[in-house]
């Protein structure tokens, strides 16, 4: 490719030198001409100072030589440096951005770590507490179990006293009728009577009362 | 007074012929200012580009606006095979422009605005324009002059047409240029001329004159685009066969 431009720039060249010979070949030509009949003329007539001849071969030589001076500044000072320049600013550019996507992809990848961690405490913790609430039903259930046995037991034993105390008491309470009975008996008819006899006659009386 | 004409004499600085020609190379006014233009771009390049950063600096901002918009206009009218044409067209771009925009400081000489210095450029870009075309398509490059998709009985009146416009434009970008840097500056000059002739109320040739010099300078830059573009549709011809 340089080699081309090379060409190309060697093909320009010969063009330009072309017609500056060609131009120069004219202007000498003219420009003796002018010098024989009125040089300048054209100023002193009012004419146009770019019509006359005799200037541009001078004019077209120092343009060819300030042209090539520029295009050596453009293209050995100027155009290496620019595009130099841009090109590391640009380089710089993309590369901080390539390097701001990844720290963008690190810190989502973080927090969706986080979020997962967060997640998975989440489930931890709501398991243990549903263990915990089973366990406390569970020890809740068995300790109402035994508070009910033991209540039973109680209350058999405490049915059982009742029982036997019920069946003393109604001794007692047969062995007083007999006492009052007796007692009762001894006062109307003055004679003591024989307990068993009074026993019977109650026991009879409580029979018949009871049909 | 001096005429408004009188801007545009080429007045030699230093007498210089080549002796075996007989031709007049005197250093003049012209190619002073053309020495100014090369310096102060070179001073540009120089200074702007010292040590450029990443973070560009004032003058290195200009280098590179310049340089990213003469690169659009050829990627645009071009091409990515144009760039290799960078140099030369962003040369041809600076020189129109430095030699416009110097023009327009009082009592500076505006090369451009002499008919042999653009058509000397123009001829030189349609003669680099034909010989990049040659080199690339070979004969085929004369296809240009015969556009496909014609009735065949139309050809006989085309061909020459085409072949009469593409020898018109070194002229015509030579025209244009020099003409209008012509112009506004003998605009310029006459409206200045009446503001000394005209006393008290010369403060209105004065207003006109304030408002033209900004017109000039949009004017002087737009020239120089407009020069550097068409060499690139040229070009763009030259390189892409339509």
């Amino acid at each position: 490719m340089m080699a081309r431009f090379r060409g190309m720039a060697a093909g320009i060249f010969a063009g330009i030198c072309l017609t500056l010979v060609s131009f120069a070949a004219i202007a000498a030509e003219t420009a003796s001409e002018v010098d024989v009949t009125e040089y300048g003329g054209a100023e002193h007539s009012g004419g146009m100072p770019q019509l006359d001849v005799s200037t541009y071969s001078s004019q077209v030589v120092w343009l060819v030589i300030f042209f090539v001076l520029l295009y050596q500044v453009v293209s050995k000072l100027a155009l290496p440096q620019l595009t130099e320049v841009i090109r590391q600013r640009e380089e710089r550019i993309s590369g901080d951005l390539d390097k701001a996507a990844e720290l963008r992809a690190e810190a989502e990848a973080a927090y969706s770590r986080y979020e997962a961690d967060l997640a998975d405490a989440h489930a931890r913790a709501q398991l243990r507490i549903k263990e915990l609430r089973e366990r406390i039903a569970e020890e809740q259930a068995a300790r109402l179990a035994e508070l009910d046995t033991s209540m039973a037991e109680k209350i058999a034993a405490a049915e059982q006293r009742i029982g036997k105390a019920r069946e003393t008491a109604m001794a007692e309470v047969e062995g007083a009728a007999v006492e009052t009975a007796q007692a009762a008996i001894e006062r109307l008819i003055g004679s003591k009577v024989g307990r068993d006899e009074v026993e019977r006659a109650l026991q009879a009386v409580v029979k018949r009362e009871a049909a | 007074m001096a005429g408004p004409l009188e801007q545009f004499e080429v007045k030699p600085i230093m007498t210089m012929v080549f002796e075996p020609l007989g031709l007049n190379m005197s250093f003049t006014n012209s190619a002073l200012f053309m020495a100014v233009g090369v310096g102060i771009a070179a001073w540009l390049f120089k200074r702007g580009l010292e040590g450029a950063s990443l973070v560009p600096t004032r003058l290195q901002s200009i280098c590179e606006m310049l340089y990213e918009f003469v690169r659009g206009m050829v990627l645009d009218n071009v091409g990515k095979e144009g760039l290799r044409y960078l140099p030369a067209i962003m040369t041809l771009f600076l020189f129109i422009l430095l030699g416009n925009l110097i023009g327009m400081i009082p009592g500076t000489f505006t090369y451009t605005s002499h008919i042999v210095v653009t058509l000397f450029m123009g001829v030189c870009v349609i003669i680099a324009v034909t010989v990049i075309g040659l080199a690339r398509h070979g004969t085929h490059f004369l296809s240009l002059f015969a556009p496909s998709g014609v009735p065949m009985f139309i050809y006989p009146l085309l061909i020459p047409i085409e072949i009469v416009s593409y020898l018109i434009r070194p002229f015509s970008l030579a025209m244009r240029l020099a003409v209008n840097m012509t112009a506004g500056h003998i605009m310029l000059k006459t409206f200045g001329g009446f503001v000394i002739a005209m006393g008290i109320f010369g403060i209105l040739p004065f207003l006109v004159a304030v408002g033209l010099i900004g017109l000039e300078i949009i004017i002087a830059c737009l020239q120089a685009y407009v020069f550097a573009v068409l060499s690139c549709i040229y070009l763009n011809d030259a390189i892409n066969l339509h």
